[in-house]
């Protein structure tokens, strides 16, 4: 079969969720059918500004296409419209204002999509303004993939006739399909599918060395901003160091978009590479994760195949379905509970030896690339058979 | 912590069940002193809330007056609850009250009580209103917090567009050159 993917940007060094998921989904596929990716020139998410060449490049040996972005992103434009559709009254125009003030404008984009011959466009992310016109341009040809979160942005009322046109969804978790089927219906053929997740070989590194371990620690590892929950988090946490004198450090991984408290108790240990991720992850006590917004953690998964017990937040109903279904983490709502979590977890090494198996049983059974090949495959070819919606 | 888990087949749903069974108890009687610091900070707004106001409260305790009420009158005194027996008892009393009133006056007790009998029965009436009064002032007040509050985020939401619309102008002069913000 001939795929098109279509995402918002494509690289080496593109960390995003969604950018990763279709790289990861390309080359699996890639074994089996002819696939193309579709994207953009942009590498910074903020302004969408073109960083590489236009035209035909190999990215991890697949073949991609880059557009240029026409109109870079203006923040204060994009966060006036924001305000207005997120969190007002407003008007269809002004939906539709806020997917250009999103991003990335890339009309080249959108007529290669029109033009290939592939039989299914893969489209990722239904937020951007590149998978708003390619779904639209693909006509009954898009399978969305939405990575959607529980945000105002599913509500806007312009993305329910793209999700209702499509071919198909392949979602990642159930709770994500629900999410999407509350506003879009339940009339689209989809799958469940998940994402495969390497069953990682972690490599000795000297942590003390590296980043000041060298005591016990609980690990974030992610974006430290405000959206992924990472001020809370840290309140949190120094609430729970002054009523636990033994609190352990929290370790943060990632690059910081805030301004965290001083204290012994928190560490911020800056962006980690792949290496150095994996050896931290494998060195903690637990992974906690604060995101309230989440369509599916690949971090999670990647603590779960190292054996590592998870806390995250039970307010993201993704987070919270994926600790339930593989019995490998707690999750909390609020303080009291994330209090009585993590001393319970703190306290029990049986507890979180026991539920990091069970993660880890989990991931080898649902997340291992041969099952979610298995899944993709048989979603691709029941999509590909069904008559086109229009 | 007194959570009972057998670490070979951990059910996490479980656990979370008795961690919230295990804070709901918490909150019923053992708070930290930090906890009691909050609590004591906190607003009384929720204890007249409407949901739980029993606007048959005073009908439904009028009926049931003698479970929590007492009658008193002149004769109340001189009473007995020992059948036959208590009717003697009764018979005797009221013959020796003459002799009884050269030692007392029962009457200013008799009379106090049967007052405070009646007050009681006032009192009811008089608490169960002013909840009442307090119930409907607490809904009027949080209905105009929550128009408050409404209106405030409308005004913020505003003066943030207004501030950007304004950040976005760009000034040009006749002649078409750039004013000073195009000119950044």
């Amino acid at each position: 079969m001939k795929l098109a993917f279509v995402v918002q940007r494509c690289g080496e060094e593109v960390q995003g969720g969604a950018e990763s998921l279709c790289r990861a989904w390309a080359k699996r596929l890639a074994a089996r059918h002819e696939v193309e990716i579709l994207t953009t020139c942009a590498l910074d998410y903020s302004t969408w500004t073109d960083h590489y060449p236009a035209g035909p490049a190999t990215v991890d040996g697949l073949r991609v296409t880059r557009f240029p972005v026409i109109r870079a992103r203006d923040p204060r434009r994009f966060a006036l419209y924001s305000d207005i559709v997120l969190r007002d009254h407003h008007t269809a125009d002004e939906e539709r204002a806020w997917i250009e003030e999103n991003g990335p404008v890339a009309p080249a984009l959108v007529e290669a999509v029109r033009a290939s011959s592939a039989e299914l466009v893969l489209v990722f992310s239904y937020r951007y303004w590149t998978s708003f016109h390619a779904a639209g341009a693909a006509g009954s040809r898009a399978v969305l993939v939405p990575t959607a979160e529980d945000d105002p942005v599913l509500a806007i009322g312009a993305f329910a006739p793209v999700f209702r046109s499509a071919r198909g969804h392949l979602f990642l978790t159930p709770e994500e399909r629900d999410l999407v089927q509350r506003v879009a219906g339940d009339g689209v053929p989809h799958a469940v599918t998940g994402s495969g997740v390497e069953l990682p070989e972690s490599a000795p590194l000297d942590l003390d060395a590296r980043f000041g371990l060298d005591a016990p620690y609980v690990l974030y590892v992610g974006r430290l901003d405000g959206g992924k929950g990472v001020d809370v988090l840290a309140r949190d946490w120094l609430r729970f160091c002054a009523n636990h004198a033994d609190a352990p450090v929290l370790a943060l991984a990632g690059r910081s978009h805030l301004s965290l408290p001083e204290h012994p108790k928190l560490r911020a240990l800056g962006p980690v590479d792949e290496a150095e991720k994996r050896a931290l992850l494998a060195g903690c006590q637990l992974f906690v994760l604060p995101s309230p917004h989440e369509s599916l953690s690949i971090a999670v998964l990647e603590a779960w195949a190292l054996g590592r017990p998870v806390l995250a937040n039970g307010r993201c109903a993704v987070l919270a379905g994926q600790c339930a279904r593989s019995d490998g983490g707690l999750w909390y709502e609020g303080y009291g509970e994330f209090e009585q979590a993590l001393r319970l977890l703190l306290e029990r090494a049986d507890l979180r030896a026991a539920l990091g198996r069970q993660g880890r049983e989990f991931v080898e059974r649902e997340c291992a690339w041969s099952a979610v090949d298995g899944r993709l495959e048989e979603a691709l070819a029941r999509f590909a058979a069904a008559p086109g919606r229009g | 912590m007194s959570i009972e888990i057998r670490a070979e087949d951990v059910n996490v749903e479980e656990i979370m069940r008795q961690i919230r069974r295990r804070i709901d108890e918490k909150r019923r009687g053992l708070y930290s002193d930090e906890e009691l610091r909050e609590i004591a900070e906190h607003r009384l707004d929720a204890v007249l809330d409407a949901g739980e106001f029993n606007p048959d409260f005073v009908s439904d305790f009028r009926q049931g007056a003698a479970r929590w009420n007492y009658s008193f009158h002149t004769e109340t005194i001189y009473r007995s609850s020992r059948g036959a027996v208590g009717r003697t008892l009764e018979a005797i009393r009221r013959l020796l009250q003459p002799v009884q009133k050269l030692f007392w006056n029962p009457n200013p007790m008799i009379s106090a009580l049967s007052r405070q009998s009646d007050l009681n029965l006032y009192y009811v009436e008089l608490f169960h209103n002013l909840s009442r009064e307090l119930t409907r002032l607490n809904l009027e007040n949080q209905e105009l917090k929550n128009r408050v509050l409404t209106l405030q985020g409308r005004l913020d939401l505003l003066s943030r567009r207004e501030k950007t619309l304004e950040d976005m102008v760009v000034y040009r002069d006749d002649s078409g050159a750039e004013g000073p913000e195009g000119a950044r």
